[in-house]
């Protein structure tokens, strides 16, 4: 067992010191990582020093340490860290140095945290199967001929193999969610605006948030419970008061209304379903009132992620000109046009130039109203049918992903097709509700199957206590081909 | 569908180049999604066409006073050519 609290518990009953677990992770980084590529940087200097620092101050605290102090973590590579590469596994950031480090990184590291290295993604988070980086594809710690998922997948792989008892990824359209239902861990994405984005590299900005991904429910709790709140450099985030959620943990879901849309089951495998629906069964026995629900407009979830999402990283991406940072080309050009425009040619690759170029189309002048301006409209709609299908339920429970990780192959000839598993993860996306998805069983091959729990705004201490009803009752165990780190003390 | 025009438009406020073989395959690509979403063209709806904000305090801009910000060393450190505390861009490659 590898848990935050776990680790912490060992941290203070002096059964290790920071040093040792530090080295411990670092070694079997050595071992496994070679394997399934989850991470593209190790910081071993760095962490070292780190955890003699948490050492140092465990001494001095005397038992009132925070849970995190002296426990080693992993970034996604587009979380921004001073002095570190973040290259976001694309060409165009390939030597790009950070000058700050990002919000909610800061605060782990305020308290106690140690970072072991940056984790493999696709490239500027655009994709589902971590393979569209410069790094190489990440593999799945179950079955290393399968994908980690992505865009988060070096975060998910790595925590799934025990190379990092957690991560931070980000979330713009279930890059948390659904790798880490790939994985066999727990992605939670937090309600939008309750964590700061700044440091992390912007994608579709209404969209993003960064996530984390742990093994256990209650480990996700403590690291949002670290990484959340108000900050002044992200003006989307909420000022209030932010009680911590660990404490509201407590497996009690007797009378909890829990819906089911039956359309978020549809074309989903006969083992995802299978899976999702004895946990609905567990959540019955354990005292929750299952209810069916409708959301009318849920069908154009994904077509108004798709047009928003392309339009806000058209216009993010406008700053890649080569002047300022990132890759320059070296053929000869005739102006500053020429310039620009054979830098992110050369630099960008396709998922992030087809993005790019369908932003664009959709803000033209001539598609602006009948595109941009409907999905924002439809948005509002999206949203408004969620806050009334909250008066009729507390949560709604689906599968994370249609299927079980996915072979690389996978490469249906239209693109849409790729998009279409992600319909059950953008909901959450496009309305700004916390989601998370944990495991709930296995399919035919041992293969994970996840689910998903989606909650109103600012309901997350809900969704996380939810969750862990499941995790606490079904106590899955499921057993990754590939593993590091273990604690079975 | 995407058309050709439409397309080189796209490309040159994009600010990126195509050879013949990735504009036919991204063209395709491009079709498809179009399609998909242009389902959202024939739903009415009657709610704003303004952004509703995602959180409470998304128009709370923060108070307009000078702070802490990237000093000119860190903003230039990851430039490819600076000189005295400005970004360089050469004007032309030829005749200059």
């Amino acid at each position: 067992m590898s848990s935050i609290l776990h680790l912490s518990n060992l941290l203070a009953r002096k059964e290790i010191s920071s040093v040792e677990l530090t080295k411990k992770y670092l070694s079997a980084i050595n071992n496994i990582n070679p394997s399934i590529n989850a991470y593209i940087s190790v910081t071993e200097e760095m962490a070292l020093l780190q955890a003699q620092k948490a050492d140092d101050m465990r001494k001095q605290l005397k038992g009132d340490a925070p849970l995190l102090l002296g426990i080693p973590m992993a970034l996604k590579d587009n979380l921004a860290v001073r002095g570190f590469q973040t290259t976001c596994c694309s060409k165009t950031l390939e030597n790009f140095k950070s000058t700050y480090t990002a919000t909610a990184v800061q605060k782990l590291f305020n308290n106690g945290a140690i970072l072991l290295g940056k984790t493999n993604m696709d490239e500027f988070a655009m994709g589902s199967y971590s393979n569209t980086g410069i790094f190489g594809a990440t593999f799945n710690p179950y079955d290393t001929a399968k994908s980690a998922g992505g865009s988060s997948g070096g975060s998910a792989a790595a925590v799934s193999s025990k190379i990092a008892p957690y991560t931070l990824g980000t979330d713009t359209g279930g890059s948390a969610r659904q790798p880490a239902s790939f994985c066999g861990v727990v992605g939670y994405k937090p309600t939008y605006g309750t964590v700061s984005r700044y440091g992390a590299v912007a994608l579709a900005s209404s969209f993003d948030q960064i996530s984390p991904i742990a093994s256990t429910v209650k480990d996700c709790a403590i690291v949002y419970d670290t990484i959340k709140g108000f900050d002044i450099n992200d003006m989307t985030t909420i000022k209030q008061n932010y009680a911590p959620c660990l404490d509201k943990i407590n497996g009690n879901v007797k009378g909890v209304k829990i819906g089911i849309a039956t359309k978020m089951f549809e074309n989903c495998s006969k083992d995802v379903v299978d899976s999702v629906y004895r946990a609905i069964e567990t959540y019955r026995g354990l005292g929750a009132e299952i209810v069916d629900i409708t959301i009318p407009t849920i069908e154009l979830a994904l077509p108004i992620y798709y047009i928003i999402g392309c339009a806000e990283i058209s216009s993010n991406f406008g700053r890649y000109d080569g002047i300022r940072y990132g890759y320059k080309t070296n053929k000869s050009y005739k102006d500053i046009d020429d310039m620009i425009s054979k830098t992110r040619s050369e630099a960008f690759g396709d998922d992030v130039k087809r993005r790019i170029m369908l932003g664009i189309y959709f803000l033209s002048k001539n598609n602006f109203n009948e595109y941009y301006l409907k999905a924002i409209q439809l948005r509002n709609e999206l949203t408004s049918d969620f806050e009334n299908v909250f008066k009729q339920c507390d949560l709604i429970i689906s599968p994370t992903t249609p299927t079980t990780a996915l072979a690389f192959d996978f490469n249906p000839d239209n693109v849409v097709d790729k998009y279409k598993a992600d319909i059950c993860v953008v909901i959450a996306n496009v309305c700004g509700l916390p989601a998370i998805s944990l495991p709930c069983g296995t399919d035919s091959n041992g293969l994970p199957v996840g689910m998903q729990l989606i909650g109103p705004k600012n309901s997350d201490s809900r969704v996380l206590n939810t969750a862990f009803a499941f995790e606490n009752t079904a106590n899955l165990k499921l057993n990754p081909t590939l593993g590091g780190v273990t604690y079975d003390i | 569908m995407i058309t050709e025009k439409d397309f080189d438009n796209a490309a040159a406020n994009a600010l990126l180049y195509f050879d013949d073989e990735e504009k036919k395959r991204l063209m395709k690509d491009m079709s498809d999604v179009i399609e998909f979403v242009s389902v959202v063209k024939a739903v009415k709806s009657n709610k704003p066409t303004a952004y509703k904000p995602l959180t409470i305090s998304a128009s709370d801009l923060r108070e307009d006073i000078i702070g802490n910000t990237l000093s000119n060393e860190d903003a230039l450190s990851n430039a490819d050519c600076a000189d005295d505390g400005y970004f360089v861009v050469k004007r032309r490659s030829k005749g200059e």
